[in-house]
């Protein structure tokens, strides 16, 4: 009958497939996307001295640099933002980066952690599965960051409600109008984003709003907005689901962008996050009843 | 063919009555490996980007593997859900070679995704791989059936391998392939639960449950429901047991309305006659002469313990027969001129085809291969067919001494000058199909016209 090959079809199988998924995976590779991320992750490379460029420094609030945390791998240095003895602000300053694994690794654990911390208000955080070391680190410096931030306490600036326009994932990614910039603007001509800082403790102020929480399949979400002058200056989920390890992967590489999307929305109008559906879902439907809250 | 006609006339009435039907064979194909760039795109479609990282690499992978095998198991239980146009137009071997290839191709990329998946999630979290396989196996939702449904699988595919499969009882076997089917059902909606293609998109999680709500109603609808319905209506019972030749007999079932039953001469039906010892084995055999209103007929050769066992059949059993199935019928003939080779057995559907394919006088021919004489099977009827058809009837056996008459070119081509020109149905023991097919290849008869069913795998 008409031959047969077994062993040829089988290793051309096997051939085949191979090379179909290289090709796959090889045309995901992050193209231009990779010096975003790797710039996302360092956050501020070495240069620890300035927080430039990345503008999240907000208005009214106290800047704790924690101490260096040593790692297998590297230094890990937190830099916490506080405002009213809360942190508005998480950021890694250092982070390893001797090669482009650690790199790598930092670029996808550190807006988590940055997260986490804001999320916890403490260093009880988890660590990032798959940047163990990093993780440690960060808890370390973080650590000593509130340590220090705590000896100093009384000397913050006292602005009711405390929240502000720092990008609350610390990430950097600088996308929210004019965040920062407002610390002397007074009037505020420039709208809604700086913050007039220390005097305007009355109504036109800040406030800051939890939303209901929305249960999902996977677990509560909560949203908490800080909405000042009629803007949502900052936005972040107080509560994601956290029953398994991968509802929390899940959560904690979408809220940043949830966070995100509702700062240039200004509205519960955002997408939902491709891969985290259910929890963008609660997240959406907590950050309605938030704004409906404020009366936005 | 009330007249005799010679010439163009004839032949021109000879091909109005063949109809050649096309196989979809080359597309269904196309189809199974859209489907599977389909399946790619689910993939594509949800990640957004591979970092250069190993675990990534692996988990990636993982995911490709899984989902590809996820769809190539469910075209695994759809190539044997007995649908007609796998079993009466591609043809029931060529389905269940698919079957097998698929089945092996599908254990690997389960295999494949099982590895991959546990050992990037270990390399990510910098756990051991049995630490990682505890966890993924006890933490993930929907895993520890999973887990049992691949065992099962694995099972299933060790069986099937052909040097176990061989040391096994056919039963046996068969009773544990169908625990492939709680496999499936037992590693389904880890798929859902856990692929984050899944989990992410409702759309994809319907295309899923179509993909395998489809094949689930097939597969009810034609080994459940079908063979039902065609009992009931056909109600079938043994009506008497012919000797034919050392060996060999014929089984005549009778039943209500069979010329209904839609059956084509060189089909072949799956049969369990309900007595002792035969009750839970099918076995499939050709229709040895075209289905008449109230009789069918089988002939068997003694071959097995099944098979000699039906010379012992009672009038009056209960049959139950799921069916028809096979592709060499007349609708795959585009030649008028026909050469049937048979060996043995495999005279069975040929002498049905004899009888019934059109042609006129001197279109048909019928070469019969057997031990000796008296093992040419049918021989009586086939002299008659071949007289009342002016069809060329000719039979190679063993010489006194247990020479083999070989079948070979020089030999065809001189029996048949046009033997290019003719359509081959071949039917026998493997060492004579394959001998037949390079004799006739060599004879200048393109491989699409030989006709040929080959049940290995």
């Amino acid at each position: 009958m008409k031959r047969k090959h077994p062993l040829r079809r089988m290793m051309i199988a096997v051939a085949g497939t191979t090379s179909a998924v290289a090709l796959l995976l090889t045309l995901k590779q992050p193209g231009t996307s990779v010096a975003g991320a790797s710039s996302q992750a360092g956050g501020a490379p070495p240069a620890a001295s300035a927080p430039a460029g990345s503008g999240a420094v907000p208005a009214g609030g106290e800047t704790v640099l924690g101490e260096e945390a040593d790692t297998q791998f590297g230094p890990v240095q937190v830099e916490l933002t506080l405002s009213d003895g809360r942190i508005t602000a998480a950021r890694a300053v250092k982070v390893p980066s001797t090669d482009a694994n650690s790199r790598k690794i930092a670029a996808d654990a550190v807006p988590k952690l940055n997260q986490a911390a804001l999320a916890a208000q403490s260093a009880g955080i988890d660590s990032v599965s798959g940047a163990t070391y990093t993780s440690e680190g960060y808890i370390r410096s973080l650590q000593s960051a509130l340590d220090k931030a705590g000896a100093g306490e009384g000397t913050g600036q006292g602005t009711p409600g405390g929240g502000n326009g720092g990008a609350p994932d610390g990430d950097g990614s600088g996308g929210e109008p004019g965040t920062g910039t407002g610390e002397n603007s007074g009037s505020g001509q420039d709208s809604g984003s700086g913050q007039d800082s220390g005097s305007d403790s009355g109504s036109a102020g800040t406030e800051s709003v939890l939303g209901d929480v929305a249960g999902t399949q996977y677990g509560d979400v909560q949203v908490r907005l800080t909405v000042s002058g009629g803007r949502i200056t900052s936005a972040e989920a107080v509560r994601t689901p956290d029953s398994d390890a991968n509802s929390r992967k899940i959560a904690a590489s979408a809220v940043p962008k949830l966070n995100q999307a509702v700062l240039t929305a200004q509205s519960a109008g955002i997408d939902s996050v491709s891969g985290a559906t259910y929890t963008s879902e609660g997240y959406i439907r907590s950050l309605q009843s938030a704004l409906d809250k404020a009366g936005l | 063919m009330t007249m005799i006609q010679s010439g163009r006339a004839a032949r021109r009435l000879t091909m109005q009555a063949i109809r050649p039907r096309r196989n979809p064979a080359t597309v269904l194909l196309v189809a199974a490996w859209a489907g599977a760039a389909a399946v790619m795109w689910l993939w594509w479609d949800n990640t957004a980007v591979v970092h250069m990282d190993t675990a990534e690499w692996l988990i990636g992978a993982g995911r490709i593997t899984g989902l590809l095998g996820g769809y190539m198991i469910a075209l695994v239980v759809l190539q044997m859900a007995r649908v007609p146009a796998l079993e009466r137009r591609v043809g029931s071997d060529r389905a269940t070679r698919w079957h097998a290839m698929s089945g092996r191709y599908a254990i690997s990329l389960v295999v494949a995704h099982v590895v991959l998946t546990v050992w990037g999630y270990s390399v990510q979290a910098r756990t051991g791989l049995v630490e990682q396989t505890v966890t993924v196996v006890v933490d993930f939702p929907e895993m520890i059936e999973a887990t049992i449904g691949t065992a099962l699988l694995l099972l299933v595919g060790f069986v099937s391998a052909g040097a176990v499969r061989r040391r096994m009882r056919y039963e046996t076997w068969y009773y544990l392939h169908l625990l492939t089917y709680v496999a499936v059902y037992l590693t389904f909606w880890h798929q859902l639960a856990t692929g984050s293609e899944f989990v992410a998109s409702a759309t994809a999680r319907t295309i899923w449950y179509v993909l395998y709500g489809t094949v689930g109603a097939l597969l009810l609808w034609y080994r459940i429901l079908a063979p039902v319905r065609l009992n009931l209506r056909h109600r079938m019972r043994v009506e008497s047991v012919v000797d034919e030749a050392p060996g060999v007999v014929s089984v005549l079932v009778t039943g209500r309305r069979l010329h209904r039953i839609g059956a084509e001469a060189g089909q072949f039906f799956r049969w369990r006659f309900l007595t002792d010892g035969l009750r839970w084995s099918s076995n499939p055999y050709s229709l040895s002469a075209p289905p008449r209103p109230d009789l069918l007929r089988i002939t068997v050769k003694a071959a097995g313990e099944h098979s000699r066992a039906l010379g012992r059949l009672e009038p009056g059993t209960r049959v139950w027969a799921e069916g028809p199935y096979g592709a060499m019928t007349a609708g795959r003939r585009s030649r008028n001129k026909v050469l049937l080779i048979a060996g043995g057995a495999g005279i069975t559907p040929l002498r049905a085809l004899f009888e019934t394919l059109p042609g006129g006088p001197g279109d048909l021919s019928l070469l019969y291969r057997a031990g000796s004489t008296e093992d040419l099977a049918l021989w009586t009827e086939l002299q008659e067919i071949a007289e009342t058809r002016r069809a060329k009837l000719l039979y190679a056996v063993n010489g006194p001494d247990g020479a083999r008459p070989e079948i070979t070119t020089e030999r065809l081509k001189e029996v048949f000058p046009d033997i290019d020109e003719h359509d081959v149905y071949l039917c026998g023991p493997p060492g004579l199909a394959e001998e037949s097919y390079n004799a006739l290849r060599a004879a200048g008869v393109p491989s699409r016209r030989i006709h040929h069913e080959s049940f290995e795998m």
